[in-house]
């Protein structure tokens, strides 16, 4: 049974529309990312997940009720927590999960067994002002579990973060997705392939695709080529041909060219290498990676 | 310009005792902010005028203190 | 009303690792003590500073405890006083706003009504709290200066005068809830407050609907041991005022999109 529903969401504000008319489900277990590039829309979906945007249009249900209180399914963490500088994390805890209703014993017990999964036992009776940005990403994750919500929404969880803090966000993701469903959103390719099963990918208020990383793949993925050889600028412009050659993406010491028909296109890119007279380094045909994808969707 | 010399001592005797809870309270406001700034993770800089409006501008410096100088950055 | 005293603990907490809890009533006493001792001394202080030219000679007005007193209130509570509760109170609701713990308290199981009237409980007892001390201490040093003041005076126009600092307060968290910088809520609230108070010079008579208006009732209680005509149409206005403004901030602040982070 789906946990979360989405069905016909839009928002506007004034003439401009937001969001245009997504549907989406996400299933018990799920860890799914809300893939676009920034201001595709993911933040505003949210929002309206958490329910403090009315959306324009549609409807979003939770295990297959409309709730007017969607706070005791939902866990949230915002893209930026800043908290209270002046409480401690315990205190945090306890405030928000007092907040959510929880009595104070199986708090105390859940409070114990959250900070000691996200790696904060030690620094919990500190102040929160001086917490590292990747702590108080931590201490955020560990109060969007406390009241155990049978969703976690979090807002661009590791993109803030410096190398060494995101490395941990991802471990710890790892870990509480065994038994958490999740949903989080993201700009960064890398990290929903990394993390998630299902990815949804979002632009300019579309939602252009919907699925696991595999269907993605298989539905999409195209072959191409690649042709590596010195001075990229002054050759890749005449590999053009119209009736072979879909698209040619310079990058860097490569060239990577989409043709039609591999058959033909190979004899083809073969034939004009040789007329160039081209010190080519590397001529392969590959498989598109999930990156190339994602890029080719959201131009 | 000659005050100072137009009050005499067992004057001021009469005034201490109710001077003194005055001077209680601004001590106590004093310690109270000089302890907040130095425990606080502060540039030099941040920590010399603090101090100084602390110390200087009476009554008023540690108020100012908390109303302002706490704010997080 | 569980949520609700968890927020209040939370308040408390906050005032007291801010040090409003210490500084808020210090400055109250500071206040209280200021106006018996300077008019006490004044004649002494006059003559510390140089004395009085040959031949100027000022008859200083015969000063009674009850002048001190409403001095205190109308002097030193109602110009220091008021500022530092409007800056006190100005980042309240403004902090929440911006740091995002609105939004974070919200997607709990509290509401903003209890939100609200917690902040409202919160700030308003830190001002009865400061209040009092510092008019108890006026009274202290009046009595030992001047004469004795009947403390059933003192306790009765002080709680008149706290509905008109609870009126501040709530004024305060309303321009808190629709503005969303501190210093315009600053500005705004210290704007309406001190017009009010200037029009209570007027003294025409539209005065019984002004809240201002109720420290002048304070004092002629602290003076006379009643209250002046027309009391209860004052208070009962600024009660109203104060219910009101409470719901437009709630009004205000459930259609408002909140920030997400």
């Amino acid at each position: 049974m789906s946990i979360l529903q989405v069905n016909h969401l839009q928002k506007k504000y004034g003439e401009q529309e937001i969001i245009k008319d997504i549907g989406f489900q996400i299933q018990q277990g799920e860890f799914s990312a809300l893939l676009g590039p920034n201001g595709a829309g993911k933040t505003t979906i949210i929002k309206m997940l958490i329910g403090i945007t009315k959306p324009s249009g549609g409807q979003i249900l939770f295990q297959g009720e409309r709730h007017d209180r969607k706070r005791p399914f939902i866990g949230y963490l915002p893209q930026h927590p800043t908290f209270y500088s002046w409480m401690t994390g315990k205190e945090l805890l306890t405030f928000l999960g007092r907040l959510s209703d929880i009595d104070q014993e199986s708090l105390e017990q859940r409070m114990h067994e959250l900070l000691e999964l996200v790696g904060l036992s030690k620094a919990k009776n500190k102040r929160i002002g001086t917490y590292s940005g990747g702590m108080k990403q931590r201490l955020g994750i560990a109060q969007a579990l406390i009241h155990q919500p049978k969703l976690l929404i979090m807002d661009e969880p590791v993109s803030a973060l410096d190398p060494l803090g995101r490395r941990d966000m991802l471990e710890l993701l790892k870990s509480i997705k065994q038994n958490t469903t999740i949903l989080f959103s993201t700009h960064i390719l890398h990290d929903a392939e990394e993390l998630s099963d299902k990815i949804l990918i979002l632009n300019q208020g579309e939602l252009l695709f919907s699925g696991t990383l595999h269907q993605v793949l298989e539905s999409h993925q195209q072959p191409i080529f690649i042709i590596q050889a010195p001075r990229v600028h002054e050759w890749a412009p005449k590999l053009v041909n119209e009736n072979i050659v879909e698209s040619i993406d310079p990058t860097g010491c490569f060239v990577k060219v989409r043709v039609k028909d591999i058959a033909s296109g190979r004899i083809w890119l073969l034939d004009r290498i040789r007329s160039l007279q081209l010190p080519i380094q590397k001529f392969e045909l590959v498989q598109e990676s999930l990156e190339d994808i994602f890029i080719r969707m959201v131009r | 310009m000659h005050y100072g010399y137009s009050i005499g001592i067992e004057e001021l005797w009469k005034w201490l005792p109710l001077l003194i809870p005055f001077l209680i309270l601004h001590l106590i406001l004093l310690v109270v902010a000089l302890r907040d700034l130095l425990r606080r993770d502060l540039s030099t800089e941040y920590r010399l005028i603090w101090t100084a409006i602390i110390v200087f501008v009476s009554l008023f410096g540690p108020i100012l203190y908390f109303i302002l100088g706490r704010k997080d950055r | 009303m569980n949520h609700l005293s968890v927020l209040l603990k939370k308040e408390w907490l906050e005032a007291s690792r801010s040090y409003k809890l210490l500084w808020f009533p210090v400055v109250f006493m500071f206040l209280g003590i200021i106006q018996p001792l300077s008019s006490y001394y004044l004649p002494q202080i006059l003559e510390l500073a140089g004395g009085l030219p040959e031949g100027v000679n000022i008859a200083l007005p015969q000063i009674t405890a009850e002048d001190v007193l409403a001095s205190t209130v109308t002097n030193q509570f109602d110009q220091l006083g008021l500022l530092v509760i409007v800056i006190g109170m100005m980042s309240i609701v403004v902090s929440d706003k911006d740091n995002g713990m609105l939004t974070f308290i919200l997607t709990r199981n509290a509401s903003l009504g209890e939100y609200l009237l917690g902040k409202w409980i919160g700030q308003a007892a830190i001002v009865a709290g400061a209040v009092a001390t510092g008019m108890l201490i006026a009274g202290l040093y009046t009595s030992y200066l001047y004469s004795f003041v009947p403390l059933s005076r003192i306790v009765a126009g002080l709680g008149v005068y706290y509905t008109w600092c609870l009126f501040m307060v709530t004024l305060t968290l309303l321009m808190g809830s629709l503005l969303s910088r501190s210093s315009g809520v600053a500005v705004v609230s210290l704007f309406v407050l001190i017009f009010l108070k200037v029009a209570t010079a007027l003294g025409s008579g539209f005065q019984i609907m002004n809240p201002a208006h109720l420290t002048n009732h304070a004092v002629h209680i602290m003076i006379s041991g009643s209250a002046l005509p027309h009391f209860m149409t004052t208070a009962a206005v600024t009660l109203l005022l104060i219910v009101v403004f409470l719901i437009l901030s709630h009004f205000y602040l459930s259609r408002k999109e909140l920030p997400a982070s």
